[in-house]
């Protein structure tokens, strides 16, 4: 039968990339900005989200002169094979480390939310072979069901964030500078972490139908991530004040908790919007697994991406398994998301700079 | 000029396997030999005109309609001849008379002349009759097709408070007819293909060549004839033939017994199949909103079609996830009940000595127990068992505590709901996974419940239905047509065919009502306009 042709639209692009962000990253943001930046916890978010529209715009300039190619043969015939394939090993090794601290992450606040009794590794298990199935499908259906999951969990778990504004007071915002520039810079490193997912559009832009539509997805992704943790962080700390949620570890469904929808059959809404955004994580973790294994097939310059897909999920399950305890997860999450920024910035810096030197010999 | 359609019969233009012979009696013993002994093959052997030409008459008995045989065949032939060899005042050689007859003899309607045995088999056990004559090598294929069926009757499974009160028969020719009878536009086409290495039987593929996208056509037709079984029972051999993906749980071809549903998707570019001896049509491609709609949707006014719509997506839904979700909150997560709500529940469960999972397999298991008897019964006999298992069973169960009053309820909706859907092949597909995602949802509770679901979208978005993804209009998005999904839009506004088969004409209705006369003018003036620069 026709196989898909492994083309998707730009808004398509912009919702697997939203979805590859959104994730895990806004269960937690209001905590990791406001644990640093006190009430200025918004600001910080506000800059890490102007800094990766950036990083978007950077890695689009790069990528748009090779319209065909993802990192890992723009590397390879800018870098020279070796030195190449390593810069492409390495980041391919962060993103597989932060995949596996995702899915520890999301087991951690299963076990707070749905499932105390059941050990964290079967629902890690669970999780991990669900994506699998999805991931071996290819983009397209990929970008399909993004494109459909993602509305629904968003406007469910908004309108109910919404909600919460009812009883929450909009001086916790104050004092606007918080905790002053250096809480707001180190606001911006914990920050990071619900950003990070954006910088897979550096294996997806071949497969984009019209290439001149990258940037406007890619910002209008993050953009929106902006928009939505922005709007989260506010939320939060108008409902419980700085010093409060940077004590939570995961402040936006407790705040779901404080919502009473009178005359609803549910009384704990959290319970069920989180149920609903389990989705979002479920195809967080499909979107990963088939960016990783699209990325090693193209680093063996094997055609088939499928088959890679099996092997990864021991890889990623012993990655998850790695961080002792919660906090020592949550330092983890800080230090990789932020290397994985580093590196990104770094190596598209580079790679641009060469690109450009290069000009009309790398085009021809 | 209309094109000429292809050959689909593969052997229609090839030299014959088996040629006639020249000789009467050569003929007749081939045809003995092949057709046997069998005591509904009929051969009648006759002289024919003032020479006395040996000639034959075979056909199968029950097959044909005897007395237009009689009064206009035999009689034309052996009497009528007669008479028109005695004007040309000279005798006629075999072929002459062959030609003669085939030209000025037969007062019948459709009359080929073939020398192919197989051809002649084909027809003859068609329903047609066949003459031979001595000392020629052809024989003249009279169509004489007649024998007793069912008539137009009211369709049973789709049945509709307004709309058309007909629905497809057994007889290909009466199906064929119902549809040219709701559009009758040139450009419908029917053509013929012939299935099943031993049933021969007669496969129709209709569709509307303005508009139907050709490659769809030509996947159709390809995957038709790919086909190479010994027999083809009904229409479900052929969509389990044509289908995109046999493992997956839901239809990926639509099966109708409505001919105005027919022409509803013809004139939005699908392709039908007709197949003989069956009353259910196939349309492809299908997509998943096909399955929600009802013909009658579009004969009721918008509001109406809206509301049964939004009924239809919500009743699919609860038939999928409402004994998976009870089994969740009542075993899992009872807190995100009202309180009041789980006290009623645990007072209700209290003596139930089963898990909440075994008390809904056993029911859910009871209720398809309960809906299979109902088929199978006699219809007045078969609402007794609606009321003697779900009531008064149901009531027993719960006064001896082997399940919950609120169990009841659910397992009642889930079925009801399941009913509500409009296509047989969804809700029993929404009923097979109901059953995967209670074991889900007993193992893990509501994060079984959601992996199962996610599980279950993954698998719809793969799935496509003839190159077309069975989820669009919702995913690929095309916003243009949301509005004819969930809702159903209004007549007035449904200027465009939906996108579902890629057709080739779009439009399906101007905008002409009267007060938008002026913006009708105006948007063909600037059409009128930008032609010449559209041209460099």
């Amino acid at each position: 039968m026709q196989a898909d042709n492994e083309q998707i639209s730009a808004s398509q692009l912009t919702f697997l990339l939203v979805n590859a962000i959104t994730g895990i990253g806004v269960l937690v943001i209001p905590a990791r900005a406001a644990k640093a930046a006190g009430s200025a916890g918004w600001l910080a978010v506000l800059v890490t989200g102007l800094i990766c529209t950036l990083l978007v715009w950077l890695i689009v300039r790069l990528c748009r002169k090779y319209p065909d190619q993802t990192i890992v043969e723009i590397s390879i015939g800018l870098l020279g094979k070796p030195l190449g394939l390593f810069s492409v090993s390495i980041l391919f090794l962060l993103w597989l480390a932060t995949t596996g601290f995702i899915l520890r992450t999301f087991g951690e606040i299963n076990r707070d939310f749905l499932l105390p009794r059941t050990p964290i590794e079967i629902v890690m298990v669970g999780t991990l072979l669900a994506s699998v199935y999805l991931a071996r499908k290819g983009i397209e259906p990929l970008a399909r069901l993004s494109m459909v999951a993602y509305p629904i969990s968003v406007t469910l778990g908004l309108g109910v964030v919404l909600l919460s504004l009812i009883g929450s007071d909009l001086t916790n915002l104050l004092p606007l500078w918080g905790k002053g520039l250096a809480g707001i810079g180190l606001g911006v490193v914990n920050s990071l972490f619900a950003f990070m997912g954006f910088e897979v559009l550096l294996v997806l832009m071949p497969f984009l139908n019209k290439p001149n539509v990258a940037l406007r997805a890619g910002i209008t992704a993050t953009l929106g991530i902006t928009a939505l943790n922005l709007l989260l962080t506010v939320i939060c700390l108008a409902a419980f004040g700085a010093a409060t949620v940077g004590k939570m570890l995961w402040p936006t469904i407790l705040v779901v908790r404080n919502v009473e929808l009178p005359g609803f059959f549910l009384e704990r809404v959290d319970v069920f919007i989180f149920s609903v955004w389990l989705i979002e994580i479920f195809l967080l973790q499909s979107i990963m697994l088939y960016v990783l294994s699209l990325t090693l097939s193209r680093i063996f310059n094997v055609h088939e991406q499928k088959i890679f897909v099996w092997p990864l999920v021991p890889v990623i399950y012993f990655f998850s398994l790695f961080p002792l305890n919660i906090s020592q997860l949550a330092t983890f999450n800080t230090f990789f998301s932020v290397a994985l920024m580093a590196y990104v910035f770094v190596q598209v810096l580079l790679l641009s700079l060469l690109a450009t030197r290069k000009g009309g010999r790398a085009g021809a | 000029m209309v094109q000429k359609p292809q050959p689909i019969l593969k052997n229609e233009e090839n030299p014959p396997q088996l040629p006639l012979f020249a000789s009467l009696s050569e003929n007749l013993d081939k045809v003995r030999e092949i057709l046997g002994e069998s005591n509904d093959i009929v051969i009648r052997e006759f002289k024919l005109g003032t020479v006395g030409i040996k000639a034959a008459l075979l056909y199968v008995d029950g097959l044909i309609d005897k007395a237009l045989v009689c009064e206009h065949l035999l009689s034309s032939v052996m009497i009528r001849v007669r008479q028109v060899e005695a004007d040309g005042e000279r005798e006629l050689s075999a072929k002459e008379m062959l030609t003669l007859i085939n030209e000025r003899g037969i007062s019948m309607l459709e009359v080929k002349a073939s020398n192919d045995f197989d051809r002649i088999f084909l027809a003859a056990l068609s329903g047609e009759a066949i003459l031979f004559l001595d000392g020629v090598d052809q024989a003249l294929v009279v169509s004489a097709r007649g024998w007793e069926h069912r008539g137009v009757q009211e369709p049973e499974t789709q049945t509709l408070i307004r709309g058309p009160r007909v629905g497809f028969s057994e007889t290909l020719r009466v199906n064929t007819t119902l549809i040219r009878r709701q559009l009758r536009d040139p450009n419908l086409k029917l053509q013929t293909i012939y299935l099943g290495r031993r049933s021969k039987t007669e496969v129709c593929i209709a569709f509307v060549d303005t508009i139907v996208n050709p490659k769809i056509l030509e996947e159709v037709r390809k995957r038709l004839q790919a086909i190479d079984v010994d027999v083809v029972m009904e229409s479900g051999y052929l969509e389990q033939h044509i289908q995109d993906d046999w493992l997956s749980p839901f239809p990926q071809v639509h099966v109708t017994e409505r001919p105005d549903h027919v022409v509803m998707g013809l004139l939005q570019g699908k392709v039908a199949i007709l197949v003989d001896n069956t009353p259910f049509a196939l349309m492809v491609p299908a997509v998943l909103k096909d399955f929600f709609i009802s013909p009658e949707d579009y004969y009721e006014r918008w509001t109406i079609g809206t509301l049964v719509r939004v009924l239809r997506y919500g009743a699919s839904f609860m038939a999928l996830i409402l004994p998976a979700l009870y089994i969740s909150l009542v075993s899992f997560h009872p807190e995100m009940l009202p309180t009041k709500l789980t006290l009623s529940l645990a007072a209700g469960r209290e003596g139930v000595p089963y898990p909440a999972f075994v008390e809904a397999l056993v029911m859910l298991a009871a209720f398809e127990l309960l809906r299979e008897a109902g088929i199978r019964l006699p219809g007045p006999i078969g609402q007794t068992i609606g009321i003697v298992g779900g009531l008064i069973v149901g009531q027993a169960a719960v006064e001896a505590s082997l399940v919950s009053p609120l169990m009841i309820i659910v397992i009642a909706f889930t079925g009801i709901s399941s009913f509500a859907i409009p296509n047989y092949g969804l809700a029993i597909a929404l009923r097979i996974l109901t059953f995967p995602l209670m074991i889900l949802a007993a193992v893990f509770g509501l994060f079984g419940l959601v992996l199962g679901l996610f599980l279950i979208g993954s698998h719809l978005v793969a799935v496509k239905s003839f190159g077309v993804p069975i989820t669009s209009p919702f995913t690929p998005l095309k916003v243009r047509e949301l509005r004819d999904t969930i809702f159903r839009h209004s007549m007035l506004g449904m200027h465009w065919r939906p996108d579902t088969a890629k057709p080739l004409d779009k439009t399906r209705m101007q905008d002409k009502r009267p007060d938008n006369e002026l913006a009708v003018k105006e948007k063909e003036a600037s059409i009128a306009e930008s032609r010449p620069r559209g041209g460099k």
